[in-house]
């Protein structure tokens, strides 16, 4: 692999000083972000940091079964994640929607292969940074799709009274949230689909050209990346919203109360 | 036809309904009136179950109802409220939307438009975007398609609060007019009063009976 030109600790910390700008704009325009974004920048410093340290052992070691261990983990980071975000709790949801990540992520992987040979997908410079973009992703769309759902059925009850009495089961009834939740999950990424390349370039082709590859195969992989994160937004969307809208009414079809976090 | 005996809800220990009871016969229309907050949408969504009681039977027919029966008991009752669900697609789907629904499949209506006419809408409404009408519009093709579905009971949450005066008036007499038809109508225009049997009065989650 070809060096790309290392940057210096001193001038990375330098360059981390440049918060003041948007610091003191904050400050004259009286918004109260100051806080939120100097413990932001101090959180991904110390994030990216220690990921840099774990990195370079996983690399080092370059073990299917401890790279297959990191994606497990980070599907579980990921779960956390979406769940706290998007206000459910725990405790009641976590086992609903962990079988749809972990379905999505093998079902993309074994996709991979028609496109790596296995020996390449297994090695953990391919296998580490292509799943951690894919849940990356995962995880925006399914804080979307989720909140989405929960929080419309809670507010537009009555809506779904209102369909229960007209004759629907339950799954009928919440069919009109369901398709609404996915819709607002997936057009984010089909809009980044649509202008891709053309204002700005996306960071994994960014970092492969910069790592010294040819944009012709740079381009290869974003479109490989592209298709990646839009097949597993699509799947694990649907099915954890499937999967925790089995869970997440009473015997009375009521919505239960107690999977949302107060 | 419907007894509700002793109902009681309490929210974190906050009373919302008080030993609440209410008869109904066949045919028979009830108006409910009360300040805002006093328990009545809680009272009509807890005569469905979606509430959770914390005491009080219900009863349709003699039959009481619990978790078993709970569904072929909603299937009597045509819930609507006060604004009128979201919905993206033309006004014919919309009035077709229940028969989509594996329950209502058998009987597909075939004269959408005899009742379009009974609210003074033109055939070309059909085809218009549901979505793209007024909140009142939206209301009164709602209220026609719960009357596509030919249930025996209603029950009805302030759902002429958003129409005007005219409106009202041709709504509320076209829910009336079917004398097997039961109602509970919550509401404060007062086109309701001459027309019911029966008016409650809704207080601090104490429902009275007004002779």
């Amino acid at each position: 692999m070809e060096n790309t030109y290392d940057v210096s600790m001193f001038a990375l910390f330098v360059y981390l000083f440049l918060v003041i700008i948007p610091l003191w704009t904050f400050r004259w325009l009286h918004i109260k972000l100051s806080r939120e974004l100097i413990i932001s920048v101090i959180r991904m410093t110390v994030q990216l940091l220690l990921v840099g340290v774990y990195m370079e052992y996983i690399f080092k070691l370059n073990h299917p079964l401890i790279n297959f261990a990191w994606i497990i983990i980070m599907l579980i980071v990921a779960n956390v994640t979406i769940l706290n975000r998007s206000g459910l709790k725990l405790k009641k949801v976590f086992t609903a929607t962990f079988p749809a990540y972990i379905f999505t992520i093998m079902f993309c992987l074994v996709t991979f292969l028609i496109v790596f040979k296995p020996s390449v997908l297994l090695e953990a410079r391919y296998l580490i940074p292509l799943s951690g973009m894919i849940l990356g992703n995962l995880l925006r769309g399914n804080i979307i799709g989720l909140d989405r759902f929960f929080s419309e059925l809670r507010k537009r009850e009555t809506e779904y009274i209102q369909y229960i009495s007209l004759g629907a089961t339950r799954h009928e009834a919440t069919r009109s949230f369901l398709r609404e939740a996915y819709k607002a999950a997936l057009a984010p990424q089909l809009g980044s689909i649509a202008t891709m390349g053309l204002v700005s370039l996306p960071g994994m082709m960014t970092g492969q050209i910069l790592g010294g590859s040819s944009p012709a195969v740079a381009i290869k992989y974003q479109i490989i990346i592209m298709i990646a994160i839009f097949i597993t937004i699509s799947i694990s969307v649907l099915l954890s919203l499937i999967l925790s809208r089995q869970i997440a009414f009473d015997e009375y079809s009521i919505l239960r109360e107690d999977i949302f976090q107060k | 036809m419907l007894k509700v005996e002793n109902l009681t809800i309490v929210k974190q220990d906050k009373v919302i309904l008080n030993n609440c009871d209410l008869k109904i016969r066949n045919g028979e229309k009830v108006l409910i009136f009360g300040d805002s907050g006093s328990g009545k949408s809680t009272l009509l969504k807890a005569i469905l179950f979606f509430e959770h009681h914390s005491g009080g039977t219900v009863y349709f027919k003699g039959e009481k109802i619990d978790r078993q029966n709970i569904d072929s008991f909603r299937k009597n009752f045509v819930y609507i409220s006060q604004k009128a669900p979201s919905f993206e697609g033309s006004v014919q789907e919309y009035l077709c939307l229940p028969f989509t629904f594996k329950h209502n499949q058998h009987n597909i209506p075939t004269d959408l438009k005899k009742y379009l006419h009974k609210l003074n809408f033109p055939d070309s409404i059909l085809k218009q975007k549901y979505d793209k009408l007024s909140g009142g519009e939206q209301q009164r093709i709602t209220i026609l398609q719960s009357l596509l579905l030919d249930k025996s009971f209603f029950l009805l949450d302030e759902i002429t609060s958003s129409l005007d005066e005219n409106n009202i008036n041709q709504v509320v007499k076209l829910i009336i007019s079917d004398p097997q038809r039961s109602i509970i109508s919550i509401s404060h225009n007062k086109e309701w009063l001459d027309c019911v049997d029966t008016i409650y009065l809704m207080n601090n989650g104490k429902l009275q009976k007004k002779e």
